[in-house]
């Protein structure tokens, strides 16, 4: 006797239900009553279970368990893998040239090169000989504790997935800055990209793809990382001053020319703090990026942990904070400089 | 210590389950793969309910489980503890007093090794060897599955591969991230029955779920073993990896506390077989590890009523029969 | 008029809302503004507007806010589409113009000023003066010199390379009416140009525009909810309220006839004397032999035909115009002119 049993039975599916294969598992629970030797019928209206699916199992038999759910969900994913995997794939496989490009070009050209070559970048976004030293010198301290190697490794993933993050985010938040119907349809997407535990999705990217492809990783980031460029465009061109685009308007401009020379230049400043955010959160995934085999110093941070060797952890989370600053400061520069032309 | 006692006898005058029982508060481990859940689970049943402990089940992994015990006396009980993983910080906890191994939780204990699908094995006999992989490293897909860093699998197998000169073969070394990575890409590649070469180890959901052959790599020899224990050891040999030993340890201080509670864990045993074959019937089930543990308990009482002691088979006696 | 009609606006309605064309036929038979929001929940933005607007004219929309007179100038270069109605500019309906041509109408023969100004904060002054020029698809050093000379008129030399937001509020719409002329539009749209300027700074860019329109004999479409504005800048004064015509037509013919109560209310406070010009007040020119105190011209106002007279309501003045005779003013007449319209008295009332 179960506590739904009259709600079947007043519904005439006692046919149905005893149709069905016996109950699930035995529950804890129901041990523990063993044990006590008490009866699982629950003695009052204070302890009534809510109807749940396994609770109207338990009364019908043919009444689908919530086990059967996740089963169903797993059964339909792997029955759809194929074909997924076969528009996927080939979709993302630049990806996986990008990184492995970037890598290799990070490691095998000389630290006399890389070195001057990263400053001189610097330079030229910034501007600030002052920050051209402090990068320089926290470059020259990462390759003196010879974290140089794993320092490179994750700069690199995080220039290709930051520069894929802004190339596809611009366009999506300019296209949903531009229809109301495309913002209320992302914004829950992006929502749940933030929320969602990247372990959720790996795992069944690694069944789509191969484990030991890098834009597994460079997936993990990208999905994560791009969400602040999005809104942040999105809202940048919506903050567009009304009367700039009713002038544009006014004297003709083609919607073509409206998003070139007034809506793009004037959204860039939160723009540009979008992909300051962007930049920072593909620095926070580094870790995790690191479990689906990113290198970098995410695996030295990792087997810190495993091992239980906090000086390997620190210093590499240490390093990972070093590059955080540095991205930041450098970002943060390169912004100053556009809205210091850009008061109105 | 009054204070505990204190708390120790409230909580006892609080829950009638526990009233006519004398044990106090006790901590133990919970790994997070599934075969640790069920022996956890059992044995917190078991203290529960026919020792009257207030059990606190604390979610670990194994070497964390051996720094908290060496640093803080804490938890109480650590169970299916891998010998092989927890290493020197584990005897050297030994060798100070501080804990006993009261039993192999696992008999004969945990099997380790290098392994391929059993459709690749049967289609191509000679993979089962070392040599017969190394030979044709393009049908298991040119690539060894490495465990993730900082596992003690990795530090074995790394000398492995250097010994074995694996690498020259034409067999790239992919090492995986987590142990997450490293079972979807066994279970990726047996769902499309695609050739996979790689580490794992058993009992687990994944070796129980999958028909897995072991490849062979030669003898057991324990000394060069032992010596592939350290990372970047010079000179490493070829030796397989021997059936490990999985523990279960507790702190010398709570068997003095509570000699009834360790007695009946120094005879908590689970046969491997049974246990791959709970593992079974938990995937199969999609059960979680709880139930399986309640699988067990209500399926095998015949079994683990032999670790009690009298006053608590007298107390769980409405199960037994 | 002798003056050819360059914009003609004909029966033009704008209603806001969900269902416009539902709320149109409830307003065409009568519905007022006030009863059309509480019961159809629209709002009548411009109830049937006929207006011409002439050739070299400077045609003023005057209205207090919410009159609509925004609305209807967007009208124009259909910012914002009618509900109903015919927007004719040189005789050309541009209601049926396709995106192409509406384009063709606002790149090249309509520019416009902002009331705030809506410069490209990004861009030095010298490339907001050739915005239009380089709309359509002209660099810079090809309007460079153009950009100049307009800059140099409205008094911007060596402003050239700053930014908008490194000048002051009238330097930036300086920039505005640069902006506007370097597109050699023959239409110029001013939606509220001087309201958001000093009243000084506003005097002064009143005098600028007069004096470029001297020059330029352009169409200008003027809005503004400023009376003295209106008067001093308009040769076709329209006065808007709730989105309806009041009044149109010569400022001097409405302030001496004001048609409406509405007007009357809206005049009453302005220095007639100084809005007022000999031409409204004369009679034209006979042969009597009056005793002429002096010559005054057509175009001055009142106040300093009342300065020349020092008072003396006896006096007669010789009007002329290019030192022709044409009229004769009586002292008497003008302080006729100068007597409050009565209506005023009764609000007076009310305000005390």
């Amino acid at each position: 006797m179960a506590t739904y049993d009259s709600l079947f039975s007043s519904l005439g599916l006692e046919q149905w239900c005893s149709e069905g294969k016996s109950s699930g598992p035995m529950s804890m629970a129901d041990l523990l009553n063993q044990t006590r030797g008490e009866s699982a019928e629950p003695a009052s209206l204070w302890e009534l279970p809510f109807p749940s699916m396994d609770a109207l199992n338990e009364s019908c038999a043919a009444f689908p368990q919530s086990r059967e759910l996740t089963k169903g969900l797993e059964q339909g994913f792997l029955a759809v893998k194929d074909s997924l995997s076969l528009v996927l794939d080939p979709l993302t496989q630049p990806l996986s040239w990008f990184l492995d490009g970037a890598l290799y070009a990070m490691l095998n050209t000389p630290w006399w090169i890389v070195i001057p070559l990263l400053l001189a970048v610097v330079y030229l976004v910034t501007k600030s000989w002052k920050l051209m030293l402090f990068v320089g010198g926290s470059i020259v301290l990462l390759a003196f504790i010879d974290h140089y190697d794993y320092a490179m490794q994750t700069l690199a993933i995080i220039f290709v997935c930051a520069f894929l993050c802004v190339l596809l985010g611009v366009p999506i938040g300019i296209a949903m800055a531009r229809s109301n119907s495309l913002q209320r349809m992302i914004i829950p997407v992006l929502d749940m990209l933030q929320t969602l535990p990247p372990f959720v999705y790996l795992i069944p990217l690694i069944f789509l793809f191969s484990v030991t492809e890098s834009k597994l990783y460079g997936i993990a980031i990208i999905l994560y990382a791009i969400v602040p460029v999005i809104r942040l465009t999105n809202l940048g061109i919506r903050l567009v001053d009304k009367d700039v685009i009713e002038a544009a308007d006014a004297f003709g401009m083609t919607p073509r020319q409206k998003l070139y020379k007034v809506q793009i230049p004037l959204a860039l400043p939160n723009i540009m703090a979008g992909v300051n955010q962007t930049i920072m959160m593909s620095l926070a995934m580094v870790v995790i990026a690191s479990l689906v085999s990113a290198p970098g110093l995410g695996v030295l941070v990792l087997r810190g942990i495993r091992n239980l060797e906090l000086g390997v952890g620190l210093v590499s989370g240490l390093g990972i904070v070093i590059l955080a600053v540095i991205l930041d400061r450098v970002t943060k520069a390169s912004l100053a400089r556009i809205n210091v032309s850009q008061k109105q | 210590m009054r204070k505990l006692k204190s708390a120790v006898l409230l909580c006892a005058l609080s829950s009638p389950l526990v009233a006519q029982a004398d044990c106090g508060e006790v901590s133990i481990t919970e790994m997070n793969w599934a075969s640790n859940t069920i022996v956890t689970n059992v044995a917190t049943f078991i203290m529960e309910q026919g020792y009257g402990c207030d059990v606190t089940i604390v979610p670990s992994d194994t070497v964390p489980a051996v720094t908290s015990v060496a640093e803080n006396g804490e938890p109480d009980i650590v169970t299916e503890l891998w010998l092989n993983s927890a290493g020197e910080a584990y005897l050297r906890l030994e060798e100070q007093g501080k804990v006993e191994r009261v039993s192999k939780v696992l008999d004969p204990g945990g099997v380790e090794g290098w392994w391929i699908p059993t459709y690749l094995a049967e289609k191509h006999p000679e993979l089962t060897t070392i040599e017969g992989v190394m030979e044709n490293p393009e049908l298991v897909g040119g690539r060894f599955n490495n465990c993730p860093d900082g596992w003690g699998c990795r530090v074995v197998s790394d000398n492995l591969v250097r010994a074995l000169d694996l690498e020259d073969s034409g067999i790239e070394v992919f090492n995986h991230g987590s142990g997450e990575t490293l079972a979807s890409s066994m279970a990726s590649a047996v769902q499309n029955e695609e050739p996979w070469f790689g580490y794992y180890w058993g009992p687990t959901v994944p070796l129980g779920k999958y028909d897995m052959t072991r490849v062979d790599l030669g003898d057991v020899k324990p000394d060069v073993h032992q010596k592939n224990q350290t990372a970047d050891a010079d000179n490493p040999g070829v030796s397989d990896f021997p059936a490990a030993t999985i523990l279960t340890s507790i702190t010398t201080d709570f068997k003095e506390r509570e000699p009834e509670v360790a007695e009946m864990l120094s005879k908590l045993t689970f046969k491997t077989e049974t246990m791959s074959s709970i593992l079974a019937w938990m995937d199969a089930n999609n059960a979680s590890g709880e139930e399986a543990a309640v699988y067990y308990l209500s399926n095998n009482s015949d079994e683990w009523s032999t670790w009690l002691d009298d006053a608590a088979r007298q107390r769980l006696a409405k199960i037994l029969n | 008029m002798a003056k050819d009609i360059k914009i003609s606006i004909r029966n033009l309605y704008k209603i806001f809302g969900p269902t416009p064309d539902v709320a149109l036929e409830y307003v065409r038979r009568g519905m007022g503004k006030a009863e059309l929001l509480e019961k159809q929940r629209h709002v009548l933005g411009l109830r049937d507007i006929n207006v011409d607007m002439h050739d070299g004219e400077i045609t003023v929309i005057m209205g207090l806010s919410g009159s609509g007179k925004s609305t209807l100038i967007r009208h124009l270069n259909r910012l914002i589409d009618p509900t109903a109605g015919e927007i004719r500019v040189d005789g050309e309906d541009i209601m049926s113009y396709t995106e192409e041509q509406l384009r063709q109408l606002r790149r090249e023969r309509m520019s416009m000023v902002f009331q705030k100004f809506a410069l490209l904060p990004h861009k030095t002054v010298l490339e907001n003066a050739g915005m239009a020029k380089d709309i359509r698809g002209y660099t810079t050093s090809d309007f460079e010199a153009d950009a100049r000379k307009w800059l140099a008129r409205v008094g911007l030399e060596g402003n050239e390379y700053q930014y908008p937001h490194q000048l002051s509020g009238g330097m930036q719409q300086r920039v505005g009416i640069a902006r506007a002329l370097v597109s050699d539009a023959p239409i110029m749209l001013m939606d509220e140009a001087f309201s958001a300027l000093d009243p000084l700074i506003r005097s002064d860019m009143q005098d600028l525009l007069l004096e470029l329109q001297e020059e330029l004999k352009k169409t200008i479409v003027f809005i503004t909810h400023d009376l003295d504005e209106a008067l001093k800048l308009a040769d076709h004064l329209v006065i808007l309220k709730d989105g309806e015509v009041v009044q149109q037509g010569d400022p001097q013919e409405i302030l001496l006839n004001p048609g409406d109560p509405y007007i009357v209310d809206f005049i009453s406070d302005i220095n007639r004397a100084r809005v007022l010009r000999v031409r409204s007040v004369m009679t034209p020119a006979d042969n009597a032999d009056t005793p002429f105190a002096g010559d005054v011209s057509e175009k001055d106002n009142l106040e300093s035909v009342l300065l020349k007279s020092q008072g003396d309501m006896s006096l007669h003045f010789r009007v002329v115009r290019d030192n022709q005779h044409v009229g004769t003013l009586h002292m008497e007449d003008l302080a006729r002119a100068l007597v409050p319209t009565a209506a005023s008295a009764d609000r007076n009332k009310n305000a005390a």
